[in-house]
């Protein structure tokens, strides 16, 4: 699979990004957008999930900047997670393609709640 | 009164990295700010947890967490208002 | 001669008939062989009428619906390659873009960048790997958020003097 995308000239793979999803520890469903929020794969309980992709689109476009006195010499985050009781949303910007990740949380981290 | 809001503050800046924190109310208005953090941005915390909160409905309002090499952002929603805690790392 | 001449040709039994001509069938009909029906076409008509016009004729009649036919005719793959050469196409690019520079210099235009929270990042197995949420910081901001949330609705307006006022007026 891979090398045939390599041979397509596809220099940015996307196929080696969604291995790298699949591998994720706890990984229950995953979205790989492009920058103007298109599903390019998706899988799990994310599957299609073109909502829940709108979604975190529009909460990473919401601003370019939370704090300006927290963070005065500003370049952008690196990690966006939304955390429920039991399991997370975890998002990242790599070779301008959105990725996101659902987890089951890890034992340990479930304990709190309000 | 505010008073107790402000305890609330300086309590959450007692804590070891915490360099500042924001309170919204379900608007966005600022309710208060203390600690490396400007009142200008309630707004767009508002905003983020209002956001965020469609994502499940049907469940209790997210915690969201915004990281970088150096600073943590942490947001959550009680009821009508929302607080931001910035730390360092 | 026109093909009506052939046509009758046939009738009087010119000395034609049985030489191969550029009007002989290639395939012989059996029904006009038996019956004697003459096969008409167009041009046999149109030559009939005139009574024998000359070959000039034909020809210049032909020439005027080929002009017509082109002066109704709209060719779009002509109009279109005579006019833009290579180096033209490269010229009006310049130009426009040198245009659009000035327009954008004049008007102050800020580049358009699209706001973003995330920066890109080269490993983002790392990131999405990593543990989502540090468990104090979940206890912390729960806490907190539940106290201040304790404490705005503790926030009530004390009521100290009359909001509305009387201004005396005078008699």
């Amino acid at each position: 699979m891979e090398d045939k995308a390599r041979k397509r000239g596809l220099g940015l793979n996307p196929l080696s990004a969604i291995a790298q999803m699949d591998r994720i520890p706890g990984q229950v469903g995953y979205l790989l957008l492009n920058e103007e929020g298109a599903v390019i794969s998706s899988a799990g309980e994310l599957e299609n999930d073109e909502k829940s992709a709108d979604i975190i689109m529009g909460l990473i476009m919401l601003a370019s900047q939370i704090d300006s006195e927290a963070y005065p010499n500003y370049e952008g985050f690196k990690k966006l997670s939304i955390n429920y009781e039991g399991h997370s949303y975890v998002v990242c910007l790599s070779n301008r393609k959105i990725h996101i990740v659902k987890k089951l949380n890890s034992v340990d981290s479930v304990a709190v709640s309000v | 009164m505010e008073k107790q809001l402000d305890r609330v503050m300086d309590d959450v800046l007692s804590n070891p990295g915490v360099i500042g924190c924001v309170f919204a109310d379900h608007q966005g208005l600022c309710l208060g700010a203390k600690g490396k953090a400007s009142t200008d941005s309630a707004g767009i915390i508002g905003a983020i947890t209002d956001q965020a909160a469609k994502l499940e409905p049907q469940h209790k309002s997210p915690v969201i967490v915004l990281e970088n090499d150096t600073r943590t952002c942490i947001i959550q929603r009680s009821g009508t208002i929302t607080g931001a805690i910035y730390k360092n790392i | 001669m026109g093909c009506c001449y052939s046509f009758f040709c046939n009738e009087d039994g010119s000395p034609q008939r049985g030489e191969p001509s550029e009007r002989t069938h290639l395939l012989v009909d059996p029904v006009s062989n038996n019956s004697n029906i003459p096969i008409y076409n167009s041009e046999d008509f149109l030559s009939n009428s005139n009574a024998l016009p000359k070959k000039t004729d034909e020809q210049s009649a032909l020439n005027r619906i080929l002009q017509e036919t082109a002066t109704n005719v709209i060719d779009v793959a002509a109009l279109d390659s005579h006019n833009l050469q290579q180096h033209e196409y490269v010229e009006r690019m310049r130009q426009y873009s040198l245009k659009l520079q000035q327009a954008c210099a004049s008007n102050k235009l800020p580049p358009r960048t699209k706001m973003c929270l995330l920066q890109d990042i080269p490993a983002p197995e790392k990131v999405l790997s990593s543990e989502s949420v540090n468990p104090d910081d979940l206890r912390l901001i729960n806490s907190a958020v539940t106290r201040a949330a304790a404490a705005i609705s503790d926030i009530k307006v004390e009521h100290k003097e009359d909001m509305v006022v009387m201004f005396r007026v005078p008699d």
